[in-house]
């Protein structure tokens, strides 16, 4: 067993397993947590796949936001099911993307972030100012319908928290999976071998552009796909929650948890969702420690959480070796 | 009427343009040398604001002294975050990106922790009309306006006519090559982002008594000092200047004769449409 698989498969295998059963011994309040943690986690590995590619895409929280509004205003003026609207709300922001990312490719390296944020700053504006009767403005989108489900003669509406809990927990299931399959694919080669060397790669004839549109287009999925679940399920949706800051704050659960193992965002949002309830008490000074949090990982952990475990594994894995070994010698003597 | 009201736009764009250049040269210099993009660099003009706030309106200096202790003040209080934060990612631009997210958040944050919440006015500097023929203009936007313009230009000469400068633009043009030449790269980056971030904190003391200290300013600032170096292509100085006179110009202009969030919307688009069309910016080149 690898030094990788070792930390990973008993992770998995748990992370898969307790999920379902959770609700059953939470209160309300933290199965709400958790289903605001299943979304973030989406978001994150989606950011972290671009990252994959060396770009950071701080537009994800934009597209999060139109998927986020398509769906309110599809579900509440248009009364469309709400099955219907989830993939469409994620088709559509790929499309944008895929369109968004003819000008944004041509640029490298830093003009590549600044590029995704004047993205992320048109939609806020956007939202914020124009067809108000529509979106709301600044005071926020609501009362948005909530999604109804009619299955084998049954009819379910999602309203409680639980329901949504299971929603986005099976959406992040399918999500990951999805990201998982891809990365280990001849894609997420590309995309690796894009980061360390794109002219050498475009020299042996791999289209640069397409794969990284390809990437692009999933990660505009991705996001738009949180912002369907998440519009009905918080049942207010309004432009600053889709901020910058919001942005940075998904960046940070990547780099704390480690950005170069697949499971590394995982750890980070769960581990600093923890955290994060832990600063409750501290308001709005909660910002402030986070940005400590972000510096002091970067500084100090340059692997993130996973390489702290992954290390914690390995050490154990050897002390366990080497007592055997001992024990063992024992015996012969 | 017209007339006037074009004038009064001209001398608007110039005043906020030039302010705009002031933290925007420094952030393309510090790039330039650090091969770094920090995205903290507003909080620096914030700290500015709130310097002017602490030792003109608080303290009743003067107002030149002011200045001068706020660009050296924050100007040193840059060169510790270079040390601890920003050196470690020299030529890293994603991690660098990444350690200034988190400083905005420190910066920002802790400033309402010591501030408080509300935004802080501060006195006007100078009061009076200064008259050009039958227009009249208020002082302190122009004198704003001149401090800027010839803080730009000692920075120009600063870098075109010292030996420090010319080791700066050595780095600038390849740092291995400067390093073999004996040029001190650790000094001179600090030297670069110490300026870059004392000029910007002047902008600070500058805007501060037009508008006033808020600790979110300098989020705004930045998103504008990057529309201006994208502009005018990362790292270039004079590029820097037509970009901010340009920006100055269309936001003059625009909230002038149209509502904010449209101007705010196309400025974003058209950055857009410079970048697809020259991806290196209007004066870069690469």
């Amino acid at each position: 067993m690898s030094r990788d698989s070792f930390i990973r498969s008993p992770f998995i295998v748990g992370l898969i397993l307790v999920g379902p059963l959770l609700p059953s011994i939470l209160s309300i309040y933290w199965v709400h947590v958790f289903a605001i943690m299943f979304i973030k986690i989406i978001l994150a590995v989606a950011l972290r796949q671009m990252l994959l590619t060396g770009m950071l895409n701080l537009a994800c929280a934009a597209f999060m936001a139109i998927g986020a509004y398509f769906t309110a205003a599809l579900l509440t003026y248009g009364g469309i099911s709400f099955w219907l609207v989830m993939p469409f709300a994620g088709i559509t922001c790929s499309f944008l993307g895929l369109a968004l990312g003819f000008p944004l490719f041509r640029m490298k390296g830093a003009y590549f972030f600044i590029g995704t944020v004047c993205f992320a700053i048109i939609v806020e504006t956007f939202f914020s100012n124009f067809f108000l009767e529509v979106f709301g403005g600044v005071p926020g989108f609501t009362p948005i319908a909530k999604p109804q489900i009619k299955i084998l003669g049954l009819d379910i509406k999602f309203i409680s928290k639980i329901s949504y809990y299971y929603l986005s927990y099976f959406v992040m299931i399918c999500c990951l999976l999805a990201m998982y399959r891809l990365e280990n694919s001849r894609f997420g080669q590309y995309w690796k071998a894009i980061r360390d060397a794109d002219r050498l790669i475009e020299s042996v004839g791999v289209d640069l552009f397409k794969h990284k549109m390809f990437n692009f287009a999933i990660c505009c999925f991705i996001s738009g796909l949180c912002g369907s679940v998440y519009a009905p399920f918080i049942g207010i949706i309004t432009p600053h929650d889709f901020s910058l800051d919001f942005v940075f704050l998904i960046v940070m659960y990547v780099v704390v948890g480690g950005s170069q193992k697949f499971w590394g965002p995982v750890i980070g949002v769960t581990a600093l969702s923890f955290l994060g309830e832990l600063f409750r008490g501290l308001g709005q000074y909660e910002l402030f420690s986070y940005g400590i949090v972000l510096v002091a990982a970067l500084l100090f952990l340059p692997n993130g959480l996973i390489g702290v475990l992954e290390r914690a594994a390995c050490y154990a894995r050897l002390a366990t070796n080497e007592l055997y070994r001992i024990s063992q010698s024992r015996k012969t003597l | 009427m017209e007339g006037t009201t074009l004038i009064r736009c001209v001398v608007e764009a110039m005043m906020i343009g030039m302010l705009y250049i002031l933290v925007a040269i420094g952030l393309t210099l510090v790039f330039s040398i650090m091969d770094i993009v920090n995205f903290a660099h507003g909080e620096f003009y914030m700290l500015g604001a709130f310097a002017c706030y602490v030792l003109f309106a608080e303290l009743h200096l003067n107002y030149f002294v002011t200045i001068i202790l706020a660009m050296i003040g924050v100007g040193l209080f840059s060169l510790l975050i270079e040390r601890l934060c920003f050196r470690p990612f020299r030529g890293q631009i994603l991690q660098a990106f990444i350690v200034s997210l988190g400083l905005i958040w420190i910066f920002r944050e802790g400033i309402r922790f010591i501030f408080g919440n509300w935004d802080k006015a501060v006195p006007p500097a100078f009061s009076g009309l200064v008259e050009i023929g039958n227009l009249s203009f208020a002082a302190e936007r122009i004198i704003a306006a001149v401090i800027g313009a010839i803080l730009t230009l000692l920075l120009y000469l600063f870098i075109q006519r010292t030996k420090w400068g010319r080791a700066m633009r050595a780095i600038a043009q390849d740092r291995d090559a400067a390093a073999l030449q004996g040029i001190n790269i650790d000094i001179i980056s600090s030297l670069a982002f110490g300026i870059g971030c004392g000029l910007a904190a002047v902008a600070g003391v500058l805007l501060s008594p037009i508008y006033y200290a808020s600790a979110t300013m300098g989020a705004h600032m930045i998103l504008k000092a990057f529309l201006i170096i994208i502009l005018g292509g990362l790292g270039s100085i004079p590029g820097c200047l037509v970009g901010g006179l340009l920006l100055g110009f269309f936001e003059s202009f625009g909230h002038t004769f149209f509502n904010i969030p449209t101007v705010t919307i196309a400025t974003f688009a058209a950055i857009f449409l410079v970048l697809v069309f020259r991806p290196q910016g209007l004066f870069g080149n690469e």
